[in-house]
C-alpha cells in the first residue's frame, strides 16, 4: 500500500517537474513579448515626440509592470543626477540589475546590454533604426522560440512523466 | 540656481576643479574646453586657466567632452539635431553651449556635427533693471515705439531685450503693462526648461520655445493676440517679412541684430531698406568700450541721435 502511494508521489512529482520547466518556457516568451512591447513604446516616444532619454523612460517605466518599471526608473533616476558614468555604463548596470531573473534568454540580454552603448546617437534616423534593428531581433528569437516551443513543452511533459514512472520502477 | 544649472552640465572633474575655485557665478562669463587643451574660464573679464600657477594646468580629455555632450543633450543628442546644425545648444538658465567639430554635410547644407572637439559654456545673465535708462526714448505719449537693438556678439542684446520685455509685461512708470509674444528660437531669451521660461519675463508674456521666429511670429498674432512682439537676432528675409507683416497687424516690434554699428548695418541689403522706409522707429546701439551693453546711442527712425551712454560716467 505505502509502496504504491510512494510510486505516485514519484510520478506525479516527475510530472510536476515537467509541468514547471513547460511553464518556465511560456513565462520567458511573455517577458520577450513585454520587453519587446516597451522597447517600441520608447522608440515611439523617440520618433514622435522627440522625447530625450530620461523623459522617454519615465513615461514608459512609470506605465510598466515590474521590475521592468524599476528598471526604467532607476534608468530615468540615474541619467538626472549626472554623477559621472556614461549612459551605456548606467544601462549596463540596471540592466543587469532589474532584468537578469525575467527568465529572458542570455543572448537577449546581451544584446539589450548593448543596445545601451548605440543610444543618443546625433541623428535621429540612425536611433530609430538602432531600435528597430534591435526590435527584429527580437521578433526574431521570439518567431524561433514558437516553433521550438510547442515541441519543447510536450517534451518537458513528457520527459516528466516517464521519468517519473522509470524511477517509481527502480525503486518499487 | 545658476551655478546648478551650470555645475550640472560639466564633467564630473571639471566641475570639481570649477568648484575648487570658489567662483561667484554672476561674474562667470565663459567655460571653455577643448580636447588636449587646458581648461579656460572667463572670470570678471579675465582669462583664468585653473592650476596655471603650479604649471599643472588640467587638461580636457577626450572622455570629458564625451560625458559633458551627454549632460548637454540629456543623453540624447538626436534630440537638439536642429540646434546642433547652428553650432550651439541651449541649455537650463537660457546658457549657451558653443560645439566645434567636423561638419556632416547634406546637399550643399550642414546636417549635423561630429567629432565634437571643443565646448564653449556662454553664461547667461539676467540683469533685473539693465533697460531702465532706454525708456524714456523708446515710448513716446506712453506708447511703445518700433525698436531695434543692434550690437555686436558679446554686448548684451540678448540681456537688455529680456530687461525690455519684462518691463513692458509687469508695466512700469513709462507704459502700463502690455501683453508680450516671445518667440525664442534658441531659448536665450526665456531660458526655457520642458516649455516655462526659466528667466523672469513677466506676467502678461507668452514664450513659443524653440520656434522659427518667422513662423513663430505669425503664429502668436493669431492664437495669442500680443500688442508687442519680441525676437532675437533677426536676420532672414522671411524674418523680416514676419515683423513687417507683425507691424501691419497693430504689434509693436522688439527685435535684436548683430551689427558693429548703424553704418554696418546699412550695408545689410535686408536693412537698408528697412531703416530707409523707417520701419523701426529707435535704433538702440550697444557696445562694451567701457563695459558690456554700453549704450553708445540711441537713434530715431531719421537717424537722429536721442541718447548716448556718457563714457566718464560708464568708467
Amino acid at each position: 500500500m505505502i509502496k504504491g502511494i510512494g510510486a505516485v508521489m514519484v510520478i506525479l512529482a516527475g510530472g510536476g517537474w515537467g509541468m514547471l520547466q513547460a511553464a518556465k518556457i511560456e513565462e520567458c516568451y511573455r517577458q520577450m513579448r513585454y520587453l519587446r512591447k516597451l522597447i517600441f513604446r520608447i522608440r515611439s516616444e523617440i520618433r514622435y515626440s522627440r522625447q530625450v532619454l530620461p523623459e522617454a523612460f519615465l513615461h514608459v517605466g512609470s506605465e510598466a509592470q515590474e521590475p521592468y518599471k524599476m528598471w526604467l526608473l532607476s534608468l530615468c533616476e540615474r541619467l538626472t543626477k549626472r554623477q559621472g558614468t556614461s549612459l551605456a555604463g548606467i544601462w549596463e548596470e540596471e540592466t543587469r540589475k532589474y532584468l537578469a531573473e525575467t527568465g529572458i534568454p542570455q543572448d537577449m540580454t546581451e544584446s539589450l546590454i548593448r543596445l545601451g552603448s548605440e543610444l543618443g546617437t546625433i541623428d535621429i534616423e540612425m536611433q530609430v533604426k538602432t531600435l528597430d534593428l534591435y526590435l527584429e531581433q527580437m521578433e526574431q528569437k521570439m518567431e524561433d522560440m514558437r516553433t521550438e516551443q510547442k515541441e519543447r513543452i510536450r517534451l518537458y511533459q513528457c520527459v516528466g512523466v516517464t521519468g517519473g514512472i522509470f524511477l517509481a520502477i527502480i525503486l518499487l | 540656481m545658476k551655478e546648478d544649472t551650470i555645475l550640472k552640465v560639466l564633467p564630473w572633474d571639471v566641475r570639481s576643479i570649477i568648484q575648487k575655485e570658489k567662483l561667484e557665478f554672476e561674474y562667470l562669463q565663459e567655460i571653455r574646453l577643448r580636447e588636449g587643451k587646458p581648461l579656460i574660464f572667463l572670470y570678471h573679464d579675465t582669462e583664468v586657466i585653473p592650476g596655471a600657477k603650479a604649471r599643472r594646468p588640467y587638461l580636457v580629455t577626450k572622455d570629458n567632452i564625451r560625458e559633458m555632450l551627454e549632460y548637454i543633450s540629456n543623453y540624447s543628442l538626436y534630440a537638439c539635431e536642429q540646434e546642433m546644425r547652428q553650432g550651439f545648444i541651449t541649455i537650463e538658465g537660457g546658457h549657451r553651449v558653443g560645439l566645434s567639430g567636423q561638419a556632416i554635410m547634406e546637399n550643399g547644407k550642414v546636417k549635423n556635427l561630429k567629432y565634437i572637439s571643443s565646448v564653449n559654456i556662454r553664461v547667461a545673465h539676467e540683469m533685473i533693471g539693465c533697460a531702465d535708462a532706454v525708456f524714456p526714448y523708446i515710448v513716446c505719449n506712453r506708447l511703445l515705439c518700433h525698436t531695434l537693438i543692434v550690437s555686436p556678439p558679446g554686448c548684451g542684446k540678448t540681456t537688455l531685450l529680456r530687461d525690455l520685455i519684462r518691463q513692458i509685461s509687469e508695466g512700469n512708470s513709462w507704459l502700463p503693462g502690455l501683453a508680450v509674444g516671445v518667440v525664442d528660437e534658441r531659448s536665450e531669451i526665456g531660458g526655457c526648461y520642458m516649455g516655462v521660461a526659466q528667466n523672469h519675463l513677466g506676467i502678461r508674456t507668452d514664450i513659443l520655445d524653440g520656434c522659427p521666429k518667422a513662423e513663430g511670429m505669425i503664429m502668436l498674432i493669431r492664437s495669442m493676440g500680443p500688442q508687442v512682439i519680441a525676437v532675437d537676432e533677426i536676420g532672414t528675409p522671411e524674418d523680416v517679412h514676419a515683423i513687417e507683416y507683425a507691424m501691419h497687424c497693430g504689434c509693436k516690434m522688439l527685435a535684436t541684430v548683430h551689427a558693429e554699428s548703424m553704418e554696418e548695418l546699412r550695408k545689410k541689403p535686408l536693412f537698408n531698406r528697412m531703416i530707409g522706409e523707417g520701419r523701426f522707429e529707435r535704433y538702440i546701439l550697444l557696445g562694451n568700450d567701457a563695459h558690456v551693453g554700453q549704450i553708445e546711442g540711441i537713434f530715431d527712425n531719421r537717424g537722429s541721435l536721442l541718447y548716448k551712454e556718457m563714457m566718464e560716467m560708464a568708467k
